[in-house]
Protein backbone atom coordinates (compact mmCIF):
# COMPACT_ATOMS: atom_id res chain seq x y z
CA UNK A 1 0.00 0.00 0.00
CA UNK A 2 1.08 3.17 -0.77
CA UNK A 3 -0.14 6.73 0.42
CA UNK A 4 0.80 9.83 -1.05
CA UNK A 5 -0.10 13.36 1.12
CA UNK A 6 -0.42 16.49 -1.12
CA UNK A 7 -1.29 19.85 0.68
CA UNK A 8 -3.02 22.36 -0.56
CA UNK A 9 -4.46 25.35 0.54
CA UNK A 10 -6.72 24.38 3.11
CA UNK A 11 -7.43 20.78 2.21
CA UNK A 12 -5.02 17.94 2.48
CA UNK A 13 -5.43 15.83 -0.91
CA UNK A 14 -4.42 11.66 0.24
CA UNK A 15 -4.05 9.43 -2.63
CA UNK A 16 -4.38 5.38 -1.60
CA UNK A 17 -2.88 2.60 -3.76
CA UNK A 18 -2.37 -0.92 -2.93
CA UNK A 19 -3.79 -3.27 -1.00
CA UNK A 20 -5.61 -1.91 2.37
CA UNK A 21 -5.96 -4.79 4.98
CA UNK A 22 -5.26 -5.30 8.60
CA UNK A 23 -1.35 -5.83 7.60
CA UNK A 24 -1.26 -2.49 5.82
CA UNK A 25 -4.38 0.00 7.60
CA UNK A 26 -2.55 0.37 10.57
CA UNK A 27 0.20 2.67 8.52
CA UNK A 28 -3.35 4.78 6.91
CA UNK A 29 -4.88 5.76 10.39
CA UNK A 30 -1.25 6.76 11.14
CA UNK A 31 -0.88 8.98 8.34
CA UNK A 32 -4.26 10.26 8.89
CA UNK A 33 -3.18 10.76 12.69
CA UNK A 34 -0.27 12.86 11.43
CA UNK A 35 -2.30 14.65 9.08
CA UNK A 36 -4.80 15.64 12.63
CA UNK A 37 -1.72 15.99 15.00
CA UNK A 38 -0.97 18.75 12.68
CA UNK A 39 -3.66 20.83 12.76
CA UNK A 40 -5.35 19.85 8.97
CA UNK A 41 -8.64 18.55 9.91
CA UNK A 42 -10.08 18.90 6.10
CA UNK A 43 -8.95 15.58 4.21
CA UNK A 44 -9.88 14.68 0.98
CA UNK A 45 -9.02 10.77 0.69
CA UNK A 46 -8.54 9.46 -2.64
CA UNK A 47 -9.17 5.84 -3.16
CA UNK A 48 -8.94 5.15 -7.06
CA UNK A 49 -5.86 2.81 -6.81
CA UNK A 50 -7.10 1.17 -3.97
CA UNK A 51 -7.33 -3.06 -5.15
CA UNK A 52 -9.15 -4.08 -2.39
CA UNK A 53 -10.08 -2.97 0.88
CA UNK A 54 -11.13 -4.65 4.34
CA UNK A 55 -12.50 -3.33 7.56
CA UNK A 56 -8.94 -2.47 8.98
CA UNK A 57 -9.34 -0.04 6.44
CA UNK A 58 -12.82 1.50 7.34
CA UNK A 59 -11.71 1.54 10.52
CA UNK A 60 -8.95 3.78 9.80
CA UNK A 61 -11.80 6.07 7.51
CA UNK A 62 -13.90 6.15 10.40
CA UNK A 63 -11.95 6.94 13.15
CA UNK A 64 -10.56 10.10 11.21
CA UNK A 65 -14.02 10.87 10.06
CA UNK A 66 -15.21 10.80 14.26
CA UNK A 67 -12.12 13.03 14.72
CA UNK A 68 -12.48 15.64 12.25
CA UNK A 69 -16.45 15.88 13.22
CA UNK A 70 -16.00 17.32 16.37
CA UNK A 71 -17.09 20.59 16.56
CA UNK A 72 -13.95 22.19 17.89
CA UNK A 73 -11.85 21.39 14.51
CA UNK A 74 -14.82 21.97 12.34
CA UNK A 75 -13.57 19.44 9.62
CA UNK A 76 -14.29 17.18 7.35
CA UNK A 77 -13.44 14.20 5.31
CA UNK A 78 -14.62 13.01 1.63
CA UNK A 79 -13.88 9.99 -0.40
CA UNK A 80 -12.94 10.52 -3.86
CA UNK A 81 -13.44 8.60 -6.92
CA UNK A 82 -13.18 5.00 -4.85
CA UNK A 83 -12.45 2.26 -6.91
CA UNK A 84 -15.08 -0.59 -8.19
CA UNK A 85 -14.19 -2.86 -5.20
CA UNK A 86 -14.29 0.03 -2.71
CA UNK A 87 -17.77 1.17 -3.39
CA UNK A 88 -19.04 -2.34 -2.74
CA UNK A 89 -17.06 -2.78 0.47
CA UNK A 90 -18.49 0.76 1.65
CA UNK A 91 -22.28 -0.51 0.46
CA UNK A 92 -22.01 -3.65 2.41
CA UNK A 93 -20.77 -1.87 5.24
CA UNK A 94 -23.09 0.65 5.20
CA UNK A 95 -20.91 3.31 5.12
CA UNK A 96 -21.62 5.01 2.21
CA UNK A 97 -24.45 6.35 4.11
CA UNK A 98 -21.98 8.27 6.08
CA UNK A 99 -19.40 9.32 3.77
CA UNK A 100 -19.55 11.96 1.46
CA UNK A 101 -18.30 10.23 -2.00
CA UNK A 102 -17.06 12.60 -4.81
CA UNK A 103 -16.28 10.97 -8.32
CA UNK A 104 -13.57 13.20 -9.12
CA UNK A 105 -10.57 15.67 -6.75
CA UNK A 106 -11.98 19.08 -8.14
CA UNK A 107 -15.58 18.33 -6.58
CA UNK A 108 -14.29 16.95 -3.71
CA UNK A 109 -11.87 19.88 -2.63
CA UNK A 110 -14.66 22.23 -3.93
CA UNK A 111 -16.84 20.90 -1.40
CA UNK A 112 -14.72 22.00 1.96
CA UNK B 1 -13.76 -32.49 -13.01
CA UNK B 2 -12.25 -33.64 -9.74
CA UNK B 3 -11.19 -30.57 -6.90
CA UNK B 4 -9.27 -31.49 -4.48
CA UNK B 5 -10.00 -30.01 -1.17
CA UNK B 6 -7.49 -27.40 0.57
CA UNK B 7 -6.05 -27.86 3.88
CA UNK B 8 -3.78 -25.36 5.91
CA UNK B 9 -2.65 -24.98 9.21
CA UNK B 10 -0.68 -21.68 9.82
CA UNK B 11 0.43 -19.12 12.82
CA UNK B 12 -2.52 -16.50 13.51
CA UNK B 13 -0.96 -13.55 12.69
CA UNK B 14 -2.31 -11.11 10.39
CA UNK B 15 0.59 -11.48 7.91
CA UNK B 16 -1.18 -15.36 7.50
CA UNK B 17 -4.39 -13.67 6.81
CA UNK B 18 -3.29 -13.01 3.55
CA UNK B 19 -1.50 -16.55 2.64
CA UNK B 20 -5.17 -17.89 3.71
CA UNK B 21 -7.53 -15.24 1.50
CA UNK B 22 -5.20 -16.01 -1.36
CA UNK B 23 -5.08 -19.94 -1.01
CA UNK B 24 -8.83 -19.93 -0.44
CA UNK B 25 -9.24 -17.27 -4.01
CA UNK B 26 -7.22 -20.02 -5.41
CA UNK B 27 -9.02 -23.08 -4.40
CA UNK B 28 -12.53 -21.18 -5.08
CA UNK B 29 -11.54 -19.99 -8.88
CA UNK B 30 -10.21 -23.29 -9.43
CA UNK B 31 -13.60 -24.68 -8.63
CA UNK B 32 -14.79 -22.23 -10.59
CA UNK B 33 -15.79 -19.22 -8.58
CA UNK B 34 -15.50 -15.81 -10.85
CA UNK B 35 -15.66 -11.96 -10.25
CA UNK B 36 -17.80 -10.54 -7.55
CA UNK B 37 -18.27 -13.90 -5.95
CA UNK B 38 -14.64 -14.13 -5.57
CA UNK B 39 -14.04 -10.66 -4.20
CA UNK B 40 -16.88 -11.51 -1.88
CA UNK B 41 -15.35 -14.90 -0.43
CA UNK B 42 -11.88 -13.31 -0.15
CA UNK B 43 -13.64 -10.31 2.01
CA UNK B 44 -15.47 -12.60 4.27
CA UNK B 45 -12.49 -14.90 4.58
CA UNK B 46 -10.26 -11.93 5.44
CA UNK B 47 -12.79 -10.05 8.42
CA UNK B 48 -13.15 -13.70 9.75
CA UNK B 49 -9.31 -14.89 10.25
CA UNK B 50 -8.94 -11.01 11.44
CA UNK B 51 -11.40 -11.71 14.30
CA UNK B 52 -9.66 -14.79 14.79
CA UNK B 53 -6.19 -13.00 15.28
CA UNK B 54 -7.38 -9.78 17.16
CA UNK B 55 -10.41 -11.62 19.31
CA UNK B 56 -9.40 -15.38 19.75
CA UNK B 57 -6.13 -14.66 20.00
CA UNK B 58 -6.09 -11.20 21.44
CA UNK B 59 -3.58 -10.41 18.84
CA UNK B 60 -0.79 -12.24 19.82
CA UNK B 61 0.75 -14.78 18.00
CA UNK B 62 0.28 -17.52 20.19
CA UNK B 63 -1.98 -20.30 18.11
CA UNK B 64 -2.98 -21.76 14.99
CA UNK B 65 -5.65 -21.37 12.25
CA UNK B 66 -7.22 -24.05 10.93
CA UNK B 67 -8.67 -23.42 7.05
CA UNK B 68 -10.76 -26.42 5.36
CA UNK B 69 -12.26 -25.24 2.23
CA UNK B 70 -14.20 -28.10 0.14
CA UNK B 71 -17.18 -27.57 -2.53
CA UNK B 72 -20.38 -29.47 -1.80
CA UNK B 73 -22.97 -30.42 -4.31
CA UNK B 74 -26.49 -30.75 -4.54
CA UNK B 75 -27.44 -31.89 -8.24
CA UNK B 76 -26.94 -28.51 -10.14
CA UNK B 77 -26.05 -26.61 -6.98
CA UNK B 78 -23.01 -26.17 -5.95
CA UNK B 79 -21.62 -24.69 -2.49
CA UNK B 80 -18.08 -23.43 -1.02
CA UNK B 81 -17.44 -24.39 2.76
CA UNK B 82 -15.05 -22.52 4.27
CA UNK B 83 -14.26 -23.79 8.35
CA UNK B 84 -12.27 -22.19 10.18
CA UNK B 85 -11.27 -23.10 13.64
CA UNK B 86 -8.74 -22.19 16.02
CA UNK B 87 -8.31 -22.77 20.01
CA UNK B 88 -8.17 -19.45 21.34
CA UNK B 89 -10.93 -17.23 23.29
CA UNK B 90 -14.80 -17.68 22.73
CA UNK B 91 -15.52 -15.36 20.25
CA UNK B 92 -19.09 -15.75 18.46
CA UNK B 93 -19.19 -13.78 15.46
CA UNK B 94 -22.76 -14.46 14.69
CA UNK B 95 -23.93 -13.18 18.13
CA UNK B 96 -23.16 -9.79 16.72
CA UNK B 97 -26.10 -8.07 16.33
CA UNK B 98 -26.29 -5.32 13.06
CA UNK B 99 -24.90 -1.64 12.67
CA UNK B 100 -26.45 1.13 13.49
CA UNK B 101 -26.96 3.82 11.30
CA UNK B 102 -25.35 6.97 11.95
CA UNK B 103 -21.79 7.83 12.42
CA UNK B 104 -22.19 8.63 16.50
CA UNK B 105 -23.54 4.84 16.90
CA UNK B 106 -21.48 3.39 14.97
CA UNK B 107 -19.58 0.72 16.12
CA UNK B 108 -16.59 0.51 14.51
CA UNK B 109 -15.45 -3.37 15.99
CA UNK B 110 -18.68 -4.82 13.85
CA UNK B 111 -17.91 -3.60 10.50
CA UNK B 112 -15.84 -7.01 9.55
CA UNK B 113 -19.22 -9.20 11.24
CA UNK B 114 -21.08 -6.79 8.86
CA UNK B 115 -19.15 -7.99 5.95
CA UNK B 116 -19.16 -11.50 6.62
CA UNK B 117 -22.75 -11.71 6.79
CA UNK B 118 -23.95 -10.18 3.72
CA UNK B 119 -20.80 -11.34 1.87
CA UNK B 120 -21.86 -14.84 2.20
CA UNK B 121 -24.77 -16.82 1.92
CA UNK B 122 -24.58 -18.17 5.82
CA UNK B 123 -22.31 -18.16 8.67
CA UNK B 124 -22.38 -20.69 11.29
CA UNK B 125 -20.19 -20.97 14.57
CA UNK B 126 -19.56 -23.73 16.70
CA UNK B 127 -18.08 -23.72 20.32
CA UNK B 128 -16.70 -27.31 21.11
CA UNK B 129 -13.90 -28.09 24.18
CA UNK B 130 -11.29 -25.98 23.35
CA UNK B 131 -11.75 -24.54 19.82
CA UNK B 132 -14.24 -22.33 17.95
CA UNK B 133 -15.12 -23.48 14.65
CA UNK B 134 -16.51 -21.12 11.86
CA UNK B 135 -18.11 -22.74 9.01
CA UNK B 136 -18.87 -20.03 5.95
CA UNK B 137 -20.68 -20.82 2.84
CA UNK B 138 -21.25 -19.32 -0.57
CA UNK B 139 -23.52 -20.97 -3.26
CA UNK B 140 -21.88 -20.80 -6.86
CA UNK B 141 -23.74 -18.13 -9.38
CA UNK B 142 -22.01 -19.11 -12.65
CA UNK B 143 -22.23 -22.70 -13.07
CA UNK B 144 -19.20 -25.07 -13.70
CA UNK B 145 -17.43 -24.62 -16.96
CA UNK B 146 -17.99 -27.91 -19.31
CA UNK B 147 -13.89 -30.09 -19.50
Amino acid sequence: MEVTIRALKSVDLVEVAGRVDSVSAPRLDQALKDLMQNGRYKIALDLKGVEYMSSSGLRAIVSCLREVHKPIFGGNLVIVQPSERVRDVLEISGLDSVLNVYDDQVGAIGSF
Amino acid sequence: MSIKGCNLTLSACHESVRSICQAVSSFANEAGMRGRDLFLVELAVDEACTNIVEYGYSGCDSGDLIVECSVKSSGADRTLLIKLTDHGNVHDPTKQNDLTEGLDDLRVGGLGVQIMRKAMDSMEYQRTEDSNLLILSKRFTVPMDPE
